[in-house]
């Protein structure tokens, strides 16, 4: 087995290479080919992932300096079990994404560049999660980017498609070249982009000379978190997410949406919390009122769709702001509860966008109205998808509920609860449009487009099967994954480790 | 002293009021090109000395002292980000050229107003 130190390397570096060797390789003459290497690729880099967690469960932090550069000069690839945790939900929620693609998408042109961008988009998201420096976090950050907007615009036949591409491309370039521009800011003030060298500097107060850190510290903060947030989705950059889950193919609408967002929230509580000391101003209260408007508005946004797709992009806008609660609170309960929710929103929208992927598959809409009482010709799917909906709804028995719960209770015992309020009123809200379409899709109802309707293959129903037991054990038996969590919200906070491990030797 | 980051947030600004404002998709995509570079533009000042030599040990070092050579020789990592940068924005706008052209294709028009088919 490799060494503990190269598991980072490996987990970036596999995608990433699978990604530019199937480029190249005609789509018509091997079709299946890529979409099987691609799941390969994705097999052993959540095979590395679940590596990476184990090593850093046990409690150690692995630090890769690349081409043995040591920190503060090198680049270095740091893990602990918090980004060790992000990175495994990331894998997994890509890997069957790319299992549901294989027969999703096999009848399309071109799928030697869907499964290369997906590879690459993979091998973006696990440097952001992964890597020690913030420059690179720029780097992984666009190169996730690209591959999203080449995704998001893949079905460039439709014209939606292309309109929803160019947004979010037009947007998601302003935001990493404000990260660029924050990065930019805090090199000039501090001499330093390693998270560890900067957050020790930081909190020492050691700025460049001629540099007042008061003005510049807070601007680059912003900076970097408004930039991170075109990918997280919250209010108010939540617009062209909106646009690419809806418009782009449903098994890359659950990878925006489960996996993208995710990576943001992860850059953006590490920045906040490892490299930024908190001090006077109070971020906790500004982070709250984002996290009151992003849910409020993706409830009510989402209480007036008629396209599926559309409602799902809004509720998880309205689920974005949910774990922001937990990032608000601050605290080990609060991230904790993030860290939860994350999962479990990652499992449950995976489901919920792959179901949507097989009614659009098997009946050819997407609208509410043509897909009343689907359920008698695709009953499975509808199950599958209504206990999801139940879970998002956070139905006590599901595992939506326990991680909510943490959340509120976090929430109130930070002092915040006029935000917990707001949580539950939200989550009542939400009630309204998931049994609205719950309801419509049960119902019994003649409806001609659903004559020549059968259920989908199982090929196409393991993903969300596989995801939906995850959605009912941790709901009956939370406690490994809480653990798993909380020990991770620990080692996010126990920044004097992780900067003594990153910066040993020196 | 302060000229080139002058400059460098007036380019930030024009392209962000591009980007933001302009309704052609391919003025659009030069307010992304000033931008970038204005960014660009204040990473390289950042680094800049005046009178500065090239951050590079050689014999020269010898006649006037490692001290000397700290004092004078110019920062190299911005422009090592800025090249990393250069490179990554020029495949954005690439990118942004391309699916710019396949709208063309689509929609026979650039005014972003009028390729609007997206429900809110």
């Amino acid at each position: 087995m490799i060494p503990a130190e190269w598991l980072p390397v490996a987990c970036i570096m596999i995608p990433l290479a699978t990604g530019v060797a199937i480029l190249p390789i005609g789509s018509n003459r091997f079709k299946g080919f890529h979409g099987f290497i691609a799941v390969i690729a994705s097999v052993a880099t959540m095979f590395f992932t679940v590596f990476l967690t184990v090593e850093a469960f046990k409690g150690s932090i692995m630090v890769h300096l690349m081409a043995g550069w040591k920190a503060p000069v090198g680049i270095v690839l740091a893990v602990d079990l918090f980004n060790a945790f992000i990175a495994l939900i990331v894998a997994g929620v890509m890997l069957l994404a790319l299992f549901f693609s294989m027969e999703y998408m096999h009848w399309e042109t071109g799928l030697n560049y869907y499964y290369s961008f997906a590879m690459l988009m993979l091998g973006g998201m696990m440097g952001v999660i992964l890597t020690g420096d913030l420059f690179n976090l720029f780097v992984f950050m666009e190169l996730t980017g690209i591959a999203a907007y080449g995704l998001t615009a893949f079905r460039s036949y439709r014209a939606e498609v292309l309109e929803a591409g160019f947004r979010y491309l037009v947007l998601g370039a302003v935001g990493t070249l404000l990260i660029l521009f924050g990065v930019a800011l805090l090199y000039g003030a501090v001499g330093t982009v390693n998270y560890a060298d900067l957050a020790q500097r930081l909190r020492e107060g050691v700025f460049l000379p001629r540099v007042s850190g008061e003005t510049v510290i807070p601007v680059s903060l912003i900076l970097i978190i408004s930039g991170l947030g075109v990918k997280a989705a919250f209010f108010p950059l939540h617009t062209v997410h909106l646009d690419a889950t809806s418009e782009s193919p449903s098994p890359i609408g659950a990878v925006l949406s489960g996996a993208e967002t995710k990576v943001a929230l992860y850059a953006i509580s590490r920045v906040l919390f490892l490299v930024f000391p908190l001090g006077n101003v109070n971020w906790g209260f500004i982070i709250a009122l984002v996290s009151l408007f992003t849910m409020t508005l993706g409830n009510v946004a989402a209480l007036l769709q008629d396209d599926i797709k559309r409602m799902l992009a809004y509720s998880s806008v309205a689920h974005i702001g949910y774990i922001l609660i937990g990032v608000a609170a601050g605290s080990i309960l609060g991230i904790s509860g993030a860290l939860f929710h994350i999962f479990n929103h990652s499992v449950m929208k995976g489901i919920s966008f792959l179901c949507a992927g097989i009614f659009i598959h098997q009946v050819g809409t997407r609208k509410l109205s043509e897909l009343s009482s689907v359920g008698r010709k695709l009953p499975v799917t509808t199950v599958i998808l209504s206990i999801t909906f139940l879970s998002l709804i956070g139905i006590p028995p599901l595992s939506g509920f326990a991680s909510k719960f943490i959340l509120f209770t976090a929430g109130a015992v930070a002092g915040m609860v006029w935000l917990v309020i707001a949580g539950v009123v939200n989550s009542a809200l939400s009630a309204g449009y998931y049994l609205r379409f719950l309801k419509v899709l049960v119902r019994l109802s003649p409806n001609p487009r659903l004559e020549k309707a059968v259920e989908a293959s199982p090929l196409m129903l393991t993903p969300p099967l596989l995801l939906l037991m995850l959605v009912i054990v941790f709901g009956i038996w939370p406690q490994p994954i809480l653990e798993l969590s909380e020990q991770a919200a620990s080692s996010l906070f126990d920044t004097g480790r992780y900067i003594s491990t990153v910066m040993g030797g020196m | 002293m302060n000229f080139p980051y002058v400059i460098s947030v007036v380019l930030i600004m024009i392209g962000l009021y591009c980007v933001l404002c302009k309704r052609n998709l391919i003025k659009i995509i030069l307010g992304l090109i000033v931008l970038s570079d204005g960014i660009n533009l204040f990473f390289i000042a950042l680094g800049y000395k005046a009178g500065g030599i090239p951050p590079i040990l050689n014999e020269k070092i010898f006649e006037h002292g490692l001290e000397a050579f700290y004092e004078a020789a110019v920062d190299p990592l911005p422009q090592a980000f800025v090249l990393t940068a250069i490179v990554i924005s020029m495949s954005v706008i690439a990118a942004a050229l391309a699916l710019s052209v396949k709208i063309y294709q689509k929609y026979g028009t650039l005014d972003i107003q009028r390729i609007r088919r997206i429900k809110e």
